[in-house]
């Protein structure tokens, strides 16, 4: 039998390897390949998806006699959400560094995460999912407090406290369910959750509801990500924007498609998610850091895969998924393209850049294009998403569900602001410092051919959810 | 042939133009002729109506959505304007596009909008007609903000795509409920479909986003503001797309809005829009400004016809117009061109030379002043024709009035203003006016008074009832003309620009009338309490965020003071021992 999944971890924790001890001296090159094979493969677990093979699971024992042991398997969703990890991650290994400072490290940080993500996509035992995220925010926070900006430390620290405090809550969930049902299985708690003791379904649905909130993140435990954000390098703010917070979507999928008690919270987490997603769009309105406003567009976006997961039917969930996918390429571009910006003219704050399209075709228009991809143009992945999560809040919460599509407005309208003030206008405009290097045009058309073919064969990936 | 290969030879001939920065002389030549091979096709379509074809973009759950275009009669009228208006456009761009290295992202864009717009005239199902909608919305951003480095440019694009992004909103909310409510995005079924609440909030927020892209009260604003893109795709914007697109829609959907009685909201909309653009029409200098005005007016004139239940009125003022305003448009950017781009009607001068310009020109004034027998009156006489009430009617006959005396005074004020030297010698003047600009003037010239045709033939052909002009119509109509234009000419022919003046400049006729003072005040009203309400909840976030921090400090100080019982001092932890078990005693034995 072919180790798909042993090869799919295996990759980066071997270059990891490799980076760590050669010292670093090849870390962008080994990151570069690393997720450029991982890409591959998951193409290919993509591919064999849809054509109907699903891969066979995959154990490995560890400690066996606690019932853990290292579980792997393609679900439907993880098939969707590890492509666009992998394609995320290798634009941002390829492409995300253009000042090329500390590749070394950046490189072997990015395998580390790498790590995390295609761990946590795939792992089908509790135990696995919890350290693989823990990996996940502990490669994040060095990559914060090791690359990012001035203030970089102090936002570090801020990202550690929240994610520490995340994960234990999702400790506690785990150790909770262990009790309750003595697996840490997903697929065996899944099907015996209804065994479990309300109570205890409670107490477990709210802890890792918190946990996973917080790492979404969701109104009121936000505050890490604008700061986190602002701080880190472009290859951090792609991988948190992302990667990370969808860490958070797959783990609120999991559960509530494992705790039956979830349907009688559905309704207050889809309000909660729908202020949320208001919330964050009226603090982006106060912003003028360009890359302040799209961390809190992300915000707002996972507000609204908030709400498709809380439907629980069949559109809502696929929707957030369809969601997941779209935002994490898209948010990456747009990402990638400020911190380009911000290397071609640097400046990236609304009142100060200016005239960018005169300065740099291909970055201009790759925002614009992420703008136009961000409001939900037809075409572009959001599209699918936004009919598919509304399609099912309308099913199960009624017309007023409809509402946070206002968001998307307030977002695009001062998305539109930024274009205007800084993009298109160019009464002064900043002279071009360096030119945007190969190695960034390539990144940049890999997300936006992401971004357009998965607006434009949606039945690709429906199949694939559908299993 | 299936419908959708009409805009192939489009999109092949856009993504050609963006290929070919190298070569761009070469450009316009690509451009236009992938927009013949697209008339041709178009054309060859036209013989065999009625195709509908209709292919699955995903489905899920027993809810299908279909990409389903037609060439049903309604669908092919509109294909064929705008097939048919696409080549001249391009001609006339040829000519008036003259920097190179602009020309492959002009005629990429220009392509892809007319693209758009002949997909939007094919679709027959709410996902087509979503994509063609948003591509139109998108492509007419980039085309407004063509010279993207202008502040004013900048500005007008933004203004615009703001507008349409609520209206793509509105419908993406309409979709979702009628996709919800039939599991079918498809005409067909919708038309079909019994009436439920659902439909009925669909519908409204339909008109919403029809109204935002045809320029209707109370989105009206974006409109004039759009001519800071380049004159031929304001040509193209006013006549045949874009404006055109919420008109028809709401006419595809007219059997739905008749049943759920929905009609009353086009009224009140399309006469409050019609006298907004009149009244800013009369008072505006900018010489394209007062032809948007003017679309504005008719659109609004569409809608209330619409509004009145008559299809067919609506739909002749939907043709007619599109060939007088595109062939005004057109003349407006010769003369914007020959006065070295100056756009203030006051310091434009037209002297003998361009006769054939004139003409023609004169052809377009007419018939938007509704002369007989050209197009412009049996569209405008069938929608007074369709009126049941008599202040009705009297609104559309002083609307009528007004429009004669702007379109005049846009007429007569360059004619007879005699050019001080300076100004004839900067511009290109009329005797240099390129052969592909002024060709596509001369044909629209041809089709303005033939678009009289489409009162005999248009009703039989898309299986309406004709809408009947009686002699009383002819003698209104033709009596408001002769008003207007007598006025016209007692007010600006006599070449008095200090009279002309004075009756439009200042006071209090101005400040209501121009550019909608007050319209624009209620969205910066609206802009700040948006924004104040941003003030509020940042306010709140940072609240929260010190919240966060004061419960950390507090956390930190009990950890020092923790500290304090483990800091290694003996004496400290012996007089602790003592009390403690003073205590223990004490509780035991007391």
């Amino acid at each position: 039998m072919f180790p798909l999944f042993a090869i799919i971890i295996g990759i980066p924790a071997v270059a990891l390897l490799a980076s760590v001890l050669t010292g670093g001296r090849f870390g962008k090159r080994l990151s570069i390949s690393s997720t450029l094979a991982t890409m591959v493969l998951s193409l290919y677990l993509a591919a064999s998806t849809f054509f109907g093979n699903f891969a066979p699971s995959e154990t490995y024992g560890y400690i066996s006699a606690l019932g853990i042991n290292l579980k792997f398997a393609a679900t439907p969703f993880s098939v969707v959400l590890l492509l666009m990890a992998s394609i995320v991650l290798f634009a941002t290994a390829l492409s995300g560094n253009p000042e090329a400072e500390k590749e070394g490290t950046a490189g072997t940080l990015i395998l580390l995460f790498q790590l995390a993500a295609v761990g946590i996509f795939t792992a089908r035992n509790l135990f696995a999912f919890f350290i693989f995220w823990d990996i996940g925010v502990i490669a994040l926070f060095f990559m914060i407090n090791r690359l990012g900006s001035s203030n970089r430390k102090k936002a570090s620290y801020k990202f550690l406290m929240y994610e520490i405090f995340a994960s234990a809550m999702l400790f506690f969930g785990i150790i909770l369910l262990y009790m309750t049902t003595h697996s840490l299985d997903i697929g065996y708690i899944t099907a015996n959750a209804s065994s479990i003791p309300l109570p205890y379904q409670a107490a477990i649905f709210l802890s890792l509801f918190v946990a996973f909130m917080t790492n979404m993140p969701l109104f009121p435990m936000h505050a890490w990500l604008p700061d986190a954000h602002t701080e880190a390098s472009t290859q951090g703010s792609m991988l948190l924007s992302g990667v990370l917070t969808k860490f958070g979507g797959f783990g609120m999928l999991l559960l509530f498609g494992m705790l039956p008690i979830a349907h009688a919270y559905a309704l207050d987490t889809a309000v909660a998610a729908s202020f949320s997603a208001f919330y964050a769009a009226f603090l982006l309105l106060k912003q003028t850091d360009i890359k302040r406003v799209i961390a809190y567009s992300t915000i707002v976006e996972m507000g609204i895969i908030m709400l498709g997961v809380s439907t629980l039917n069949q559109f809502g969930t696929f929707g957030a998924v369809y969601a997941m996918l779209s935002h994490g390429v898209t948010i990456a571009l747009l990402f990638l393209v400020v911190g380009v910006l911000h290397y071609v003219f640097g400046e990236r704050d609304i009142s100060k850049l200016r005239g960018a399209l005169s300065g740099s075709k291909t970055l201009s228009y790759a925002f614009i294009i992420g703008v136009f991809a961000t409001t939900g143009i037809p075409l572009t992945a959001t599209f699918v998403a936004d009919i598919l999560i509304f399609l099912g809040s309308l099913g199960a919460f009624g017309i007023y569900s409809l509402l946070p599509i206002f968001t998307i407005a307030v977002m695009g309208w001062y998305l539109y602001l930024v274009i205007d003030r800084s993009i298109m206008n160019s009464k002064n405009p900043l002279p071009v410092l360096n030119p945007p290097g190969l190695k960034q045009k390539i990144g940049i058309a890999l997300l936006l051919l992401a971004i357009f073919a998965f607006g434009v064969f949606p039945f690709v990936i429906i199949k694939i959810l559908k299993g | 042939m299936i419908p959708i290969f009409a805009i192939v030879p489009l999109l092949a001939g856009a993504f050609i133009s963006l290929a070919m920065a190298r070569k761009a002389t070469y450009v316009k030549h690509v451009a236009i002729a992938s927009s013949i091979a697209s008339l041709a096709v178009v054309l060859y379509m036209a013989l065999y109506p009625g195709v509908v074809n209709s292919m699955t973009w995903f489905s899920l759950g027993g809810a299908t959505a279909n990409f389903v275009t037609s060439t049903a009669p309604l669908n092919l009228l509109l294909l064929v304007i705008v097939a048919l208006m696409t080549p001249l456009i391009l001609v006339y761009s040829s000519g008036y596009m003259k920097v190179s290295s602009e020309q492959p992202r002009y005629y990429f864009l220009i392509c892809l909008f007319a693209a758009s717009m002949m997909l939007f005239a094919i679709s027959a199902s709410f996902l087509t007609l979503m994509v063609a909608w948003e591509m139109l919305g998108i492509t007419s951003y980039l085309l407004i903000g063509f010279w993207y480095w202008k502040e004013s440019a900048s500005q007008a694009a933004r203004k615009a795509i703001t507008t349409i992004l609520a209206g793509d909103l509105a419908m993406l909310s309409a979709l979702i409920l009628i996709f919800h409510a039939y599991n079918s995005l498809d005409f067909s079924v919708v038309l079909h479909a019994p009436a439920s609440p659902a439909l009925y909030a669909a519908l409204v927020l339909i008109s919403v986003a029809a109204f935002t892209k045809s320029a209707q009260f109370p989105l009206n604003e974006w409109l004039a503001d759009a001519m800071e893109g380049p004159t031929p795709v304001s040509a193209f914007l006013h006549s045949s797309t874009m404006v055109k697109a919420g008109v028809f829609l709401v006419l595809v959907l007219f059997p739905l809005y008749k049943e759920a009685s929905l009609l009353g909201l086009f009224l009140v909309a399309g006469s409050a829009t019609a006298i907004i653009g009149a009244l800013n029409a009369l008072s505006e200098k900018h010489i394209k400004r007062i032809l948007a005005y003017s679309t504005m007016e008719d659109l609004g004139l569409m809608f209330v016809a619409i509004g009145l239940g008559s299809v067919v009125a609506a739909l002749l003022l939907f043709v007619v117009q599109t060939f007088y305003k595109a062939l005004l448009f057109m003349s407006s950017g010769i003369m914007m061109e020959a006065n070295d781009g100056r756009t203030d009607i006051t310091s434009i001068y037209w002297d003998g030379s361009g006769k054939l310009l004139m003409g023609a020109t004169l052809v377009g004034v007419l018939s938007l002043a509704a002369l007989f027998p050209l197009g412009g009156f049996f569209g405008k006489a069938a929608v007074d024709a369709s009126s049941n009430t008599l202040p009705m009617y009297a609104l559309l006959l002083v609307v009528q009035f007004v429009s004669v005396i702007y379109i005049f005074r846009w007429f007569f004020i360059p004619l007879h203003r005699t050019p001080n030297v300076s100004e004839t010698d900067v511009g290109i003047g009329y005797k240099t006016i390129p052969l592909s600009m002024l060709s596509p003037v001369l044909l629209l010239a041809i089709f303005a008074a033939l678009s009289s045709l489409t009162y005999l033939y248009l009703p039989g052909y898309l299986g309406f009832h004709p809408v009947a002009i009686s002699f009383g119509e002819w003698v209104a109509v033709t009596a408001t003309i002769a008003a207007g234009g007598y006025l016209a000419n007692f007010l600006y022919r006599r070449n008095v620009p200090a009279r002309a003046r004075a009756k439009t400049a200042n006071g209090f006729f101005n400040r209501v009338a121009y550019s909608s003072p007050y319209i624009n005040m209620f969205y910066m009203l609206l802009v700040r309490i948006l924004f104040s309400a941003a003030a509020a909840v940042s306010a709140f976030d940072g609240l929260l965020g010190s919240a966060v921090g004061y419960a950390t400090g507090l956390s930190i100080k009990a950890a020092y003071l923790l500290r304090r019982a483990e800091d290694g001092q003996t004496n400290v932890y012996i007089i602790a021992m003592v009390v403690g078990m003073i205590a223990i005693v004490a509780i035991f034995y007391l």
